[in-house]
């Protein structure tokens, strides 16, 4: 489908496409490292926040832990846990109440004997109370140590701390000095916020996991709230590697900043920093939200430059196509005026390009074509001259030849006709071409008048050349009716196939008249040679029965009246052969009992065998034989047989007559043990004028027309003929004929 | 029993002459006609009991006349034997269908057997009669077409 679509839109959507894909990837790219970068960055700062939080934290604490080492070195202090009488309590206490007063968040200081009491306090209540049992008490005797946030002793809801540290002498432990703490200055420190952010917060954690500082987004949360989220969980686990597994530092790994649910089940970013001394996690977070707020920002920046680019892209690729379109529509704009025929006009395309470069080589292919077709013009007048005399030729043929000729085409409409076959038909050319040819044509068959168009027909569809015999009458434009011959040809082109027919006709009116006139000289001849015939017959008959004659004149008056009886055979003959050849003879059927008319026949020949002293044997046959033929015809054959056989059978032969009856024939075998026929000559015996070499011999005279009109009546009975033979020894001549000559000319 | 009487209607003058000395011979009055008019007025004037009519004849063919013998009351009676000189043709067909009894081949057969043949005719004729003498009263039906 790409293929289909013109240049200038393929460039177009090329370069479209191209800017498309470059421009999202390139949207996407920035999109996608903008957040990752704004995410670093935020988490930068968060861990530089935690960072120094945390040694803000540190710092105060060293601070703290500096303070009351200072308290513990005062002279006072060393003297009143001696139970010195130089000192007096109250001017401990005052000068503890001075540092008391001097730092915010010491809320107390007091002196611890080494036995836990408290001997001095700047909280009066607090004298003489046993703190023998406390954790700052205890870890103050060995060390400075801070007790983390907790809350107060008394039970109330205020968070504390303690430093406390040992007071020694010649490194004998004499008290502990106890500071208490409120977190309020440590709150103050972490309550930093992270620059501008609304949501960022830093609070501390301890290794339980509670909050000491206050939550942002919680009230009340020291020490009550505690947090248990993937940032807490990784502070307190690298903590715990710090203290139980005594790593030298805790590691910092680079992980990627991976966003985690706050304690308020938001999605925030952080990170933490290690107070690792308390045990405590600087938390430092900011919500996602806001973290990546600046990124919805950026997004719409690139939207904005993503339209900005589309717009741009767009422009320049429908620029660029139009501008390479345009020359190539020229191109086929010029195409489309020269094939219109203008082989004038010039494709201008002034560009150095390929496309240019095309129009040059088309403009002198144009100027080559102009030639060319001037050559072609030439050869196509020349030639047309040719073709045009050449079909003058024919055509001037056609119309000599002394037949009518026309031709039709697959739709059986003339296209070709004539002179002659105007003559014949009476139609003018013009009133045939181009109809179908029995419109004006009506070929109809002599017999029935039906039409007779099967040789058109035929033709057309055999693709053989079809010949009718001339039985067909063509009925000329007045109506009269023309004997005519008729032929047709199929014309096919030269794959072979029928494109249409030639159709040849001839008046045959004349020949038919010829052809009658000889039948009619034939019978008429015949008839005249008859009648002398018969009588010469007849008046030697009666002379002979009547008359006295001499024996010698006996003779030859019978020699006469033989003659006379032979030649009224003869003529018989060739009568009959001329009727059958000219196809007058008439085949009647009547139902025949062929077992008496072959004894009949028989009985009649009587005299003719005993001349010759031949014995005749009507041997096998059934009892009757009914069949449907004609019995005249039956009997012209049977009697040339045996006249045949008794002929061509010497003196003392014997003549075998059998019938045969099958399922749908009877056959009627007439045998002889006469001279037998000539293997050579045995398949042209029935040939018209053919006699066998040896019955030449036995009888010089014979027309050779017997059998072969014998043979005719056989087939026109609807039957076969043929013969066993074998030289001096015998001839048996077979004919089978149907039973019922009716209902086979049905068939 | 009176003499038969023939009439022959035949153009050759030599057959005429055969057929008329043979017939003659054998006891029948025959009458001799050369042309179809001839044979005609021949046959209206002798009535005879039998006619021999050839079918190529001058100035009326044979068709001719027996066309005109069995139209008229008078002459359709009588019978007629074809005369013709090919056996088996649309002329013994014609002949058989415009009326005549029965047809003869002059060409295939001998004088004699001819002869023979218009014999056994009368016979054959004379037999219906007798059988009707013998009958009176019942009326018969039989092949012969006539019956006097």
């Amino acid at each position: 489908m790409f293929r289909n679509l013109k240049i200038k839109t393929k460039i177009f959507i090329a370069f479209f496409i191209t800017g498309l894909i470059l421009t999202s990837i390139g949207v996407a790219v920035f999109y996608y490292s903008s957040t990752e970068f704004i995410k670093t960055a935020i988490y930068d700062s968060l861990e530089g926040t935690a960072e120094s939080s945390a040694r803000h934290v540190e710092t105060f604490l060293e601070d703290k832990k500096i303070l009351a080492e200072n308290l513990a070195l005062i002279g006072k202090v060393e003297k009143v846990l001696l139970n010195s009488s130089d000192v007096n309590v109250l001017a401990v206490e005052e000068r503890l109440q001075k540092t008391v007063d001097s730092v915010e968040e010491i809320a107390s200081i007091a002196v611890i004997n080494e036995l836990g009491i408290i001997i001095v306090s700047t909280n009066k209540n607090l004298v003489g109370i046993d703190r023998s049992k406390n954790e700052a008490f205890l870890y103050g005797k060995e060390y400075t140590y801070i007790q983390g946030v907790n809350f107060t002793l008394e039970g109330t809801e205020e968070p504390i701390m303690f430093v406390s540290t040992p007071v020694m002498k010649d490194n004998k432990l004499l008290g502990v000095v106890v500071m208490r703490l409120t977190t309020k200055k440590l709150n103050a420190i972490i309550l930093y916020k992270t620059r501008a952010s609304e949501t960022g917060e830093l609070y501390l954690i301890n290794e339980e996991s509670y909050a000491i500082t206050p939550l942002l987004f919680t009230e009340d949360a020291i020490l009550k709230q505690k947090i248990d989220n993937a940032g807490s969980r990784d502070c307190l686990k690298d903590l715990k590697k710090y203290y139980i597994e005594k790593e030298s530092e805790v590691e910092k790994h680079e992980e990627e900043v991976k966003p985690y649910l706050d304690y308020r089940g938001k999605k925030v970013i952080g990170t933490h920093a290690y107070v690792a001394e308390m045990k405590w996690c600087l938390m430092a977070e900011i919500d996602e939200e806001e973290a990546l707020s600046p990124l919805r920002w950026i997004f719409w920046i690139a939207i904005g430059l993503s339209l900005f680019l589309f717009i741009t892209i767009y422009s320049i690729a429908n620029w660029i196509s139009r501008k390479i379109s345009k020359s190539i529509i020229d191109l086929r704009h010029g195409a489309e005026i020269i094939g219109k025929g203008d082989l004038d006009y010039k494709v201008v395309i002034d560009s150095k390009d390929e496309i240019g470069d095309l129009s040059r080589a088309f403009n002198n292919m144009v100027l080559d074509l102009k030639e060319a077709k001037k050559d072609v013009d030439k050869k196509v007048k020349e030639q047309t001259k040719l073709i045009r005399e050449q079909r003058d030729k024919i055509s001037t043929v056609l119309h000599s030849i002394g037949d009518g000729v026309f031709v039709v085409d697959r739709d059986f409409k003339i296209t070709v006709f004539n002179k002659e076959a105007v003559n014949i038909s009476g139609f003018s050319e013009k009133e045939v071409i181009g109809k179908k040819y029995d419109e004006t044509l009506k070929f109809i068959l002599e017999k029935n008048g039906e039409v007779n168009s099967e040789f058109i027909k035929k033709a057309m569809q055999t693709g053989k050349i079809v010949e009718m015999s001339n039985h067909t009458i063509l009925i000329t434009k007045n109506g009269k009716k023309v004997a005519i011959a008729d032929s047709s040809a199929p014309i096919k082109d030269k794959n072979g196939k029928i494109v249409g027919c030639v159709a040849v006709f001839r008046d045959v009116s004349r020949e038919r008249r010829i052809s009658q006139m000889e039948s009619e000289f034939v019978s008429v001849a015949s008839h005249q040679l008859r009648t002398p015939i018969t009588a010469i017959q007849w008046l030697m008959e009666i002379v002979l029965r009547k008359e006295k004659i001499s024996k010698k004149g006996r003779e030859y008056l019978d020699g006469v009246h033989s003659s006379a009886i032979r030649l009224n055979a003869l003529v018989d003959l060739l009568l009959n052969v001329s009727k059958v050849e000219a196809g007058k003879i008439d085949v009647s059927f009547a139902k025949s009992e062929i077992v008496e008319i072959v004894k009949r026949c028989l009985d009649e020949s009587k005299a003719l065998f005993a001349k010759k002293e031949i014995t005749v044997v009507f041997k096998e046959y059934p009892k009757t034989l009914n069949v449907v033929t004609d019995n005249n015809l039956f009997r012209n054959i049977l009697q040339s047989l045996i006249s045949n056989a008794v002929e061509y059978t010497l003196k003392k032969g014997k003549i075998e007559v059998s019938l045969e009856k099958k399922p749908k024939s009877f056959v009627l075998i007439v045998s002889d043990t006469g001279i037998g026929i000539p293997k050579k000559e045995q398949a042209t015996i029935f040939d018209k004028f053919t006699r066998a070499s040896n019955a030449k011999l036995m009888k010089t005279d014979g027309t050779g027309l017997g059998l072969y009109f014998t043979k005719q009546v056989v087939g026109l009975l609807g039957g076969k003929i043929w013969l066993e033979s074998e030289k001096d020894k015998g001839t048996a001549f077979y004919v089978e004929l149907p039973l019922n000559l009716k209902t086979k000319a049905k068939d | 029993m009176a003499k038969s009487k023939i009439v022959l209607v035949e153009d050759d003058e030599i057959l005429s002459k055969v057929i008329y000395e043979e017939l003659k011979d054998a006891g029948f009055d025959v009458m001799q006609a050369f042309d179809g008019e001839e044979g005609l007025k021949l046959i209206r004037s002798k009535k005879p009991n039998l006619v021999l009519l050839d079918i190529i004849l001058p100035k009326k063919n044979g068709f001719e006349v027996l066309e005109e013998l069995k139209k008229s009351p008078d002459t359709q009676d009588i019978p007629v034997i074809v005369l013709t000189m090919i056996g088996k043709d649309e002329d013994i067909k014609k002949g058989l269908r415009l009326g005549a009894n029965d047809y003869i081949v002059k060409s295939q057969h001998a004088i004699a057997e001819i002869i023979e043949k218009i014999k056994a005719f009368f016979e054959k004729e004379q037999h219906p009669k007798a059988e009707q003498l013998q009958e009176t009263g019942k009326k018969r039906k039989i092949k012969v077409k006539w019956e006097k």
